[in-house]
């Protein structure tokens, strides 16, 4: 203890406290035999600690707040600058962190497998299952109702200016005839309302209470009626699984559970909207993977061939070009080549004749109902 | 001080033996600005990389050396929590809130759906269902900071009452928003009180004294003003909505002209009422805590002074973020004609010939790299808040506070340790966490 013995004479003032009281003990406190004394005023000495355990409390620099160990309440204030200086250099460990204990350490293993799995089964399990159910309770008139607001809100958003959307006579005519065929067997729950909306994207959705929305841009786009009857049976698939009100009630169930978990900090929000997007596009992809099936048998059923909607996915996949396999966890809806390519391996019809959707000269009226 | 180059003189005339006994004391803050700008901005960063799971580590450091900086009559403050436990506490909450917030949401959702008619407004109730949780989550979380705090050995400590302080604060809040606000202060005192009243040094009580009159003149300065301007804009509207005379539609156009010069006056003054109504109310419900039926402290902060503090400190921030921003924008832009692409000319390029897998990538990166030089400035920005503004904040009210009887609190007896196992983290699930300023 060489290091020791240089301060052999060095005493300090200190203020010491018991731990039971916040009376403070003027005491002396000097180095003994690998510990530090703490005397009276008049050298009656009131305890030993041992220097390995001794730790300060402080701030780290300048005045020293010391405890004889981890467990103990009782503290000792010394800001003798010598004697801090003698202090900090032998005891090395000084400023060691109180060790976790074990039963901690066990608890946030048992904790952290807890919200894991309880948030996982939230999201995947008991969220979805839940919205299932309760989609299918919703009463009718509420579920139309929020379906019309839905398409107010959506079209808005997709629109500059004033949602139109496109009523020709003839063309209206030719979509009644057309879905009249895809529904013909009456088992949806309830009626459906197709309409056209008078905008360029290549696109069709579904919403609450049988609202099926088809852009002008997909009438141009598709081959024929087939086509059309096709992403209309997809999106009839979606209003018989009551995707929209399942969807929308996932989402509202589940909202705020991810930033939970990630909690207040800054960026969080960033991270948040990343997850979301990823676990929405998760329960969209499955969806319309079903819709896909729901639409392939419901055109076989009318002795219609799936075919062209395949072709469509096709045209589909050489517009949007390739995507990085990682993007698809983004992607709302499944690859298009995949989807082409379930669809053809459930045509019924193949090159055999079929009776038409729709006339040709429908058909004209359909495509031409905006103008 | 005396001569600390004799350690035997020095022993004789200890610099700490001086009788406290009927002597005021003030508070010292010796934190230092590097020290603290360094830890927030290393714990920020960790904090980042670990998608927030750092942030219990970064609290728990800056409030350790927040409190060991402030001592008083001698003694450092002592901040005991670890981070684990606040983890721990926050897992506990992400279990009962995914539950509640699953049942809650639907619930709200499937009755808000049936009630609204499908209206967009039942979307928002599920966040009004987190409100009360909010105030007892706070309460929770004061608990596990005073719990965690000690002063010469002896535990602070808040009696539990979340419950309570949820269902009063609703009561309250309802009671100000019935009002249109003129009884705020009447919350402030009430609410204070039912904390106050329930915190404790050892075995010593506080207690919230003062009244209600000095509060609510002050918070008149800021309540007056906006009636009178509010009165008026209705006045103004009703009367523009009558005038169909081309006079007085005349008049009201002038009066549009004039009204943006009326109303970012009135914005200023509004603002600089309420900020000095908040600095009052802070000295006022401060200087009147008795501890063990004697006064407590008493603090002096100026209204003008914490102005000063916040414009200087963020002037200071957003110079400081600006001039970062520059450089590595001319950076960009030289790495940019070195290389003879920008990102934008990489995604034009990429549309032209297809996404090829390496420009893919390219784009990616710089993507990325955006995306880290963003978060290392949210890490500079919280550094910089805590260097630039909580510690010239803290050592204003330090400078200002006298403690008048710190006798009083020798009297104290060890409190046993309060385990407050959510350990603030329902504050921290919710985004609601108290003390954010210190950590």
């Amino acid at each position: 203890m060489t290091a020791l013995s240089r301060y052999e004479l060095l005493e300090a003032a200190g203020r010491y406290f018991d731990g039971q009281t916040a009376n403070a003990r003027e005491v002396v406190v000097r180095f003994g035999d690998a510990s530090l004394i703490l005397m009276t005023m008049d050298d009656m000495p009131i305890t030993h600690w041992s220097l390995a355990g001794l730790r300060d409390r402080g701030a780290g620099s300048g005045t020293l707040s010391l405890t004889p160990d981890d467990e103990s309440e009782e503290r000792l204030v010394i800001d003798d600058d010598d004697m801090v200086a003698a202090i900090r250099a032998v005891c090395p460990a000084l400023n060691e962190k109180p060790a976790v204990p074990r039963s901690r350490k066990r608890r946030v293993v048992f904790w952290t497998a807890a919200a894991i799995s309880s948030v996982y089964l939230i999201l995947f399990h008991i969220a979805p299952a839940l919205s299932d159910k309760l989609a299918t309770m919703i009463p009718p008139e509420a579920e139309a109702a929020m379906g019309e607001q839905m398409v107010e809100q959506f079209t808005e958003l997709l629109s500059d200016g004033e949602p139109r959307f496109c009523v020709g006579d003839e063309g209206e005519a030719a979509l009644k005839k057309l879905t009249a065929r895809l529904t013909r067997a009456g088992n949806l729950h309830t009626p459906l309302t197709v309409r056209v909306l008078d905008n360029p994207m290549v696109n069709a959705f579904a919403l609450p209470g049988g609202q099926i929305v088809v852009f002008r841009g997909l009438l141009r786009e598709v081959d024929g009626p087939e086509a059309l009857a096709g992403v209309i049976a997809h999106e009839i698939g979606h209003v018989d699984a009551r995707d929209p009100t399942r969807l929308a009630l996932r989402a509202a169930g589940t909202a705020g559970v991810i930033g939970l978990l990630l909690g207040d900090f800054t960026g969080a929000t960033v991270t948040v909207v990343v997850a979301e997007t990823m676990m929405r596009s998760g329960y969209q992809r499955d969806a319309e993977t079903a819709a896909d099936d729901y639409a392939a048998a419901l055109l076989s059923s009318e002795g219609l061939p799936t075919s062209p909607l395949a072709k469509l996915f096709d045209s589909l996949e050489e517009d949007e070009g390739k995507m990085p396999a990682f993007l698809e966890h983004f992607a709302s809806h499944p690859n298009s080549a995949n989807r082409a390519d379930a669809l053809r391996d459930k045509d019924a019809i193949g090159d055999e004749p079929f009776e038409p959707v729709l006339s040709d000269q429908d058909w004209v009226a359909l495509r031409n109902i905006c103008k | 001080m005396t001569d600390t180059t004799d350690p035997i003189a020095s022993a004789t005339a200890p610099p700490l033996s001086a009788p406290t006994q009927d002597k005021s004391v003030s508070p010292v803050y010796a934190g230092e600005r590097g020290v603290l700008f360094r830890l927030a901005f290393s714990r920020m960063m960790l904090t980042i990389v670990t998608l927030g799971i750092g942030r219990f580590w970064m609290v728990t450091r800056m409030r350790q050396y927040y409190w060991s900086s402030i001592s008083v009559d001698g003694a450092p403050l002592e901040y005991t929590g670890r981070a684990m436990e606040k983890l721990i506490g926050f897992l506990i909450a992400v279990v009962v809130l995914a539950a509640y917030l699953l049942v809650v949401n639907l619930g709200l959702f499937f009755v808000g759906l049936s009630v609204f008619q499908g209206h967009p407004a039942a979307l928002q109730l599920p966040l009004i269902a987190l409100i009360p949780l909010v105030f007892w989550a706070q309460y929770k979380a004061w608990r596990y900071l005073l719990a965690r705090t000690r002063w010469r050995g002896i535990r602070f400590g808040l009696e539990s009452g979340a419950w309570g302080y949820m269902f009063r604060t609703l009561g309250w809040w309802t009671v100000t928003m019935l009002t249109l606000g003129l009884l705020y202060p009447l919350m402030q005192i009430k609410l204070s009180r039912y904390v106050t009243n329930r915190c404790v040094y050892g075995d010593l009580h506080f207690e919230q004294t003062g009244r209600l009159g000095p509060l609510l003149k002050s918070w008149l300065w800021v309540w007056l003003p906006l009636a009178i301007a509010i009165a008026i804009a209705i006045m103004v509207a009703v009367g523009a909505s009558g005038a169909v005379d081309p006079d007085e539609l005349e008049r009201s156009t002038a009066g549009s002209i004039l009204l943006p010069l009326l109303v970012i006056p009135l914005y200023l003054l509004l603002g600089f009422a309420f900020l000095r109504h908040s600095v009052f109310s802070f000295r006022y419900l401060w200087s009147n805590k008795t501890l063990d039926g004697q006064p407590f402290m008493t603090v002096e902060l100026g209204a003008w002074r914490v102005i000063g503090i916040y414009v200087g400190g963020m002037l200071l921030i957003a110079l400081v973020m600006l001039g970062l921003f520059i450089v590595f924008a001319a950076g960009g832009f030289i790495v940019a004609m070195i290389f003879g692409s920008s990102p934008e000319a990489m995604i034009m390029d990429a549309q032209q010939n297809g996404v090829g897998v390496g420009v893919g990538v390219g784009i990616i990166l710089v993507f990325v790299g955006g995306a880290l030089l963003y978060l290392a400035a949210i890490a500079l920005l919280v550094g910089l808040s805590h260097a630039f503004l909580q510690h010239p904040m803290l050592k204003a009210i330090a400078e200002g506070t006298v403690f008048p009887h710190p006798e009083v609190a020798a009297r104290a007896h060890q409190r046993p340790h309060d385990p407050t196992a959510e350990a603030g983290g329902f504050a921290d699930a919710l985004g609601a966490d108290v003390g954010a300023a210190f950590g």
